[in-house]
C-alpha cells in the first residue's frame, strides 16, 4: 500500500488539467466535509460533559443557567447519593449478576463450543441447530410468557434470578464465537496430548482453553456490557427493591427525585463509569467484539 | 490436516458429550423453548391474577381489532426507516469519509461516535430526556442560540411530535455501531481498488456509490438485518423517554405488551401481543434470507 502512495504522489505531471480540478474541488469538499464531521463530534462530546459538570451544581443553580459551569463545585449530590443505601445494593446486585453471568457463559459455551466443533456423535447436528438458531429469536418476545412462567415457579424475586435470562440468552453468540475461532486452532497439539494419554477434561482446561484465550477475552468484555446495561428483564424479574440492578436504580429517580434533575444526572454518571472505564482501555476489544458478535448472521 | 487415524479420536458416543451440556440445554428448554411454547399457551387464555381460564382465539380477535397494536407495529416500522435513513446512512458517509486519506483524526472520531453504543442505552434515553425538556432543555435553548427558535416543540408531551423525540436519540445513539461494522466491511476491499479509482480521476461520492457501496454489499446486509432486527425489539429507549405516551402515541410492540401486563395485568392479551412480535421478527428474517438467496443467484 506504501508503494502505490508513493506513485499516486510522485506522479503529478501525469494528471491532466482536469483531474487537477477535480482535485481541487475534492479537497474543499473534503474540507467542508470534515468540519461538519467535527461539529457532529461535538453533538457527541457535548451531553456527557454536560453531565459531568452539571453533576457538581445544586439544583438551584442547574435551574439559574444549565449552560454555565459551576464556579464553586459542590459535591453535594454525590453526598446525597452516597449517603443512602440504594446505591450500594445497586452496584452490588449488578456487580454480582455481571461477574457470575459471564463465568457461567464462558464456561458453558466453551464447553458447548468444545464438543460441538471439535466432535462427531449422535446428535451434534440438531445440538448446532438447538443453540445457533437461539440466535434468531427475539428474546423481548418472551419477555411476559418469561415473567408467568417464573412466577408459577415461585422463581421472582431471588437473588439468583437474572441469571439464568442473563446466561441463557448470551449463549448463543459465545457458542458462535468460539465455534468459530476454534475451527482456526490446529488440531495438532490436542492429537499430541491425546496420544499420551490425556483425558478430555485435561485437554479441555490445559490445552484449548490457553488456546482460546484470545476469544475468551472478547466474550468477556461483550458480557460486560450486555449484562451491566441489561434492562427489561431485570425490570421484570426482579423488581424487589434488594435485588435492584443499576439500571432500575436509575430509574427510580424519575419518579422520586423528579425535581432534582442535577441528582438525576448524577446517578446517570455513577451508573456510566464502570462502561467509560473500560471503554478508555478495552475500546478496541469492544469494537472488535461487537462487530463479530454481530455479523454472526 | 487430520489424518485418518486420528480422526476416530474425535468420534466419541453422545452419553459421553452430555454431561458438559446438560446444563446449557436445560437452561435453554427453560428459558428459551418453554417460553416459546407458554407465549401461545398463555396467549389463548384469560390469566386475570394468574388463573388460566381457556378462551381460545379470542385475544387474537381483539388483537387485530386494536387500534394500539396497529399503532404499536406502525411506530416500530417508523423507527426501522429511521435507524436505516438515519444511522446506516451517516454511518455510510463518515465511513466513505474515513477511506480518503484527507481526514485527520481518524481513531478520535471512530471512538467519539462509539461511545455511546457501550453506554446503557437507559442513560443515554434519560440524557436526552432532561435536554428535550421543557423548563430545563438544552434543545429549545440551543434552538434559539442558533436562532431556529421556530423549531422548539414540547418534545416531552406532544404527541405529534413524540416519534421525532425518540428517533432523534436512537439515531444518534447507534451510528458508531454501524460505522465500526461498516469499517470493518471496508477493510475487507481491497485498497487499490479505491486508489486505482482516485488515479482515474473518481472523486469521493462517484467512489462511495460505484466501487464502496457494491463490494459492501454483504456488510450493507447484514446491517439492514440488525436494524429490522432491532426495530422490532426496541424497549428501552422508549421507556426511558416517554413510557409510550403521551397516550399510547409512541407506544411499540415491546411497550404495549409491557403496558398491558404490567399495568393493566392482562397477560394472556400481553401474551398474544408477544407472539404477534416473534411472528413478525420471523418473517423478517425469513423475507430477508430469501432476499439474500435470490440476489445471490442473479
Amino acid at each position: 500500500m506504501g508503494k502505490s502512495k508513493a506513485t499516486v504522489s510522485g506522479d503529478h505531471a501525469a494528471y491532466s488539467s482536469e483531474q487537477k480540478q477535480n482535485m481541487f474541488w475534492y479537497k474543499i469538499l473534503s474540507l467542508f466535509s470534515s468540519s461538519i464531521l467535527w461539529a457532529v463530534c461535538l453533538s457527541y462530546i457535548f451531553p456527557f460533559i454536560w453531565l459531568l459538570y452539571n453533576s457538581f451544581k445544586t439544583q438551584s443553580q442547574f435551574a439559574q443557567n444549565i449552560f454555565s459551569v459551576p464556579t464553586v463545585p459542590t459535591f453535594s449530590n454525590y453526598h446525597d447519593i452516597f449517603g443512602g443505601t440504594a446505591v450500594y445494593v445497586a452496584l452490588f446486585n449488578s456487580t454480582f449478576n455481571t461477574i457470575l453471568a459471564i463465568v457461567g457463559i464462558v464456561v458453558f459455551s466453551f464447553m458447548v463450543a468444545y464438543f460441538l466443533s471439535r466432535y462427531t456423535f449422535k446428535g451434534r447436528n440438531f445440538l448446532y441447530v438447538f443453540f445457533v438458531t437461539g440466535l434468531l429469536v427475539p428474546v423481548l418476545g418472551l419477555l411476559i410468557p418469561s415473567y408467568i412462567q417464573f412466577h408459577l415457579f415461585g422463581l421472582l424475586n431471588t437473588r439468583f434470578t437474572l441469571l439464568i435470562p442473563y446466561i441463557t440468552f448470551n449463549l448463543p453468540t459465545a457458542i458462535y464465537l468460539y465455534d468459530s475461532y476454534m475451527r482456526t486452532v490446529p488440531r495438532s497439539v490436542e492429537e499430541a496430548a491425546f496420544i499420551d494419554g490425556a483425558s478430555i477434561n485435561q485437554i479441555m482446561r490445559l490445552v484449548m482453553f490457553p488456546m482460546c484465550l484470545p476469544m475468551t477475552s472478547t466474550i468477556v468484555v461483550l458480557n460486560f456490557l450486555f449484562n451491566w446495561n441489561e434492562f427489561p428483564f431485570a425490570l421484570v424479574l426482579n423488581s424487589g427493591e434488594q435485588y435492584h440492578t443499576i439500571p432500575i436504580w436509575l430509574t427510580s429517580f424519575q419518579g422520586e427525585y423528579a425535581s432534582n434533575i442535577t441528582g438525576r444526572l448524577t446517578a446517570m454518571l455513577i451508573a456510566s463509569v464502570p462502561i467509560i472505564v473500560a471503554y478508555v482501555f478495552l475500546r478496541e476489544k469492544m469494537m472488535s467484539g461487537i462487530t463479530a458478535g454481530a455479523v454472526k448472521g | 490436516m487430520v489424518s485418518r487415524g486420528l480422526t476416530s479420536l474425535y468420534r466419541i458416543r453422545f452419553y459421553r458429550a452430555l454431561p458438559y451440556m446438560a446444563v446449557p440445554i436445560a437452561l435453554y428448554l427453560f428459558m428459551v423453548v418453554t417460553p416459546l411454547v407458554g407465549a401461545v399457551v398463555y396467549s389463548l387464555h384469560d390469566t386475570f391474577a394468574f388463573r388460566l381460564k381457556w378462551i381460545g382465539l379470542r385475544n387474537y380477535g381483539y388483537l387485530i381489532q386494536d387500534p394500539v397494536f396497529w399503532l404499536s407495529l406502525k411506530n416500530n416500522l417508523i423507527l426501522i426507516v429511521v435507524s436505516i435513513l438515519f444511522q446506516i446512512g451517516p454511518a455510510f458517509v463518515i465511513m466513505a469519509m474515513m477511506s480518503t486519506n484527507i481526514l485527520r483524526g481518524k481513531k478520535f472520531i471512530q471512538a467519539v461516535f462509539f461511545f455511546p453504543v457501550v453506554v446503557s442505552p437507559l442513560v443515554t434515553a434519560y440524557i436526552w430526556k432532561v435536554m428535550y425538556s421543557a423548563q430545563f432543555g438544552v434543545i429549545n435553548k440551543f434552538l434559539v442560540i442558533v436562532g431556529l427558535g421556530s423549531l422548539q416543540r414540547n418534545w416531552l408531551a406532544d404527541p405529534h411530535v413524540i416519534m421525532t423525540t425518540i428517533s432523534i436519540p436512537l439515531a444518534w445513539q447507534y451510528i458508531g455501531f454501524y460505522l465500526v461494522i461498516l469499517l470493518a466491511g471496508l477493510t475487507s476491499i481491497d485498497p487499490e481498488l479505491i486508489e486505482a479509482a482516485t488515479i482515474d480521476g473518481a472523486n469521493g461520492t462517484q467512489r462511495a456509490f460505484h466501487i464502496i457501496l457494491p463490494l459492501m454489499q454483504n456488510t450493507i446486509n447484514v446491517s439492514l438485518l440488525l436494524c429490522i432486527s432491532g426495530g422490532i425489539k426496541i424497549f428501552d429507549q422508549v421507556y426511558a423517554i416517554s413510557g409510550g405516551g403521551p397516550g399510547y402515541a409512541s407506544s411499540v410492540l415491546a411497550m404495549y405488551a409491557y403496558n398491558i401486563s404490567f399495568t393493566r395485568a392482562q397477560y394472556g392479551y400481553g401474551s398474544a401481543i408477544s407472539v404477534a412480535m416473534l411472528l413478525i421478527s420471523f418473517i423478517a428474517i425469513l423475507i430477508m434470507t430469501v432476499m439474500r438467496r435470490a440476489i445471490r443467484q442473479d
